[in-house]
């Protein structure tokens, strides 16, 4: 791999924003069920569904990060990657 | 149905552990869910896998800013992990618990072994990677379908294999698998997810204590890393896998 080309800066700070952001709403989720809060959500389910999408998201940087470099191969692997995780989604949604 | 403290301090103390002896925690979680919440083994798996997604981000991160994360290897490995993970956790609903159970008792066993495994930092070995490649992919797949089964991310088996047959240092390895794990973790949790398994008061108890463990423990075993912690966690192991082990036996006999 060619790694002094790759920035992964980028994917650090999409990490260390994703923890901060998951941290608070957690806790939010977690305070407002031990206060019995009316929330107009499934606040649990909401959260599987950032964690999921922070790591579609994370896979869709690197794949990009590769794409500018011009590493088509992982690329490709990465948009694979992404993609067998949301043909998972339709597949076990339809049928 | 225990009160949601329960659910935060296992959350709490499998990242804390997790990240003090560089665990991924889903081996940590599991049978403290099951023992000390007292949940079924199919509750308890699909809650660790989506919180080893969360472990990851922090994990991974950590790692990706030593640059110890080879992304390649990550990314073709994670590959054939998803495979493994999404027919892992497609076939947990069709095996009776206590198989399950007798699983995980051998991969704690395996986890309490290999804390005391020598580790040389940062030896890199001579390998031919081209030629092992193969083999780590089948062993990928392997480990996923476990990871579905069981609820670990995987690390114990995924770290061995990059150092030994892919030839990355150790603490490279770590950091590679810490990476991938995220990305089979949150192919399990989408199959669990839509299979309507997940139970939302478990998990955002678990989530908030690993966050919040996960970023301690990482920070103490930074710092230091005594052999008594490892010795006692050993022991402690033994007793989850005893436990785990003759329930399962019990119910199977």
């Amino acid at each position: 791999m060619n790694e002094h080309t790759f920035n992964s800066n980028l994917l650090i700070k999409l990490q260390d924003y994703s923890w901060y952001f998951l941290l608070g709403y957690f806790f939010f989720a977690v305070i407002a069920h031990l206060f019995n809060f009316a929330v107009p959500f499934n606040s649990g389910l909401i959260g599987v569904l950032l964690v999921l999408f922070l790591t579609l998201l994370k896979l869709l940087l690197i794949a990009e990060q590769f794409r500018k470099i011009k590493l088509v191969r992982l690329t490709y692997i990465a948009y694979l990657l992404l993609f067998m995780i949301l043909i998972t989604i339709l597949v076990r949604s339809f049928l | 149905m225990p009160p949601m403290y329960i659910y935060i301090l296992c959350g709490l103390t499998a990242g804390l552990l997790g990240g003090y002896l560089g665990l991924g925690g889903g081996v940590i979680m599991v049978p403290f869910l099951t023992i000390a919440a007292g949940l079924d083994i199919k509750t308890a798996v699909p809650v660790s896998v989506t919180a080893t997604v969360v472990t990851s981000i922090a994990s991974s991160n950590a790692y990706l800013k030593k640059g110890m994360v080879d992304i390649e290897i990550s990314l073709i490995l994670a590959l054939f992990m998803v495979i493994g993970t999404i027919t892992g956790s497609t076939l947990s609903p069709y095996i009776p618990s206590h198989y399950i159970q007798l699983v995980l008792t051998v991969v704690v066993i395996y986890t309490a072994v290999s804390l005391f495994k020598k580790n040389n930092q940062s030896s890199e070995l001579n390998v031919d990677r081209n030629k092992n490649i193969v083999l780590s992919a089948v062993i990928a797949i392997f480990t996923g379908i476990l990871s579905g089964l069981v609820g670990i991310g995987g690390g114990v088996i995924i770290v061995p294999v990059l150092y030994l047959l892919i030839g990355l240092p150790l603490s490279t390895s770590r950091g590679t698998s810490s990476l991938m794990i995220g990305f089979s973790a949150a192919a399990a949790s989408t199959v669990y997810l839509l299979n309507d398994r997940i139970d939302f008061q478990v998990l955002i108890g678990v989530i908030l204590g690993i966050i919040i463990g996960g970023k301690i423990g990482g920070k103490l075993g930074a710092v230091a890393k005594p052999k008594i912690v490892k010795i006692i966690f050993f022991f402690v192991l033994l007793y989850v896998a005893a436990k785990l082990g003759y329930e399962s036996i019990v119910e199977i006999l």
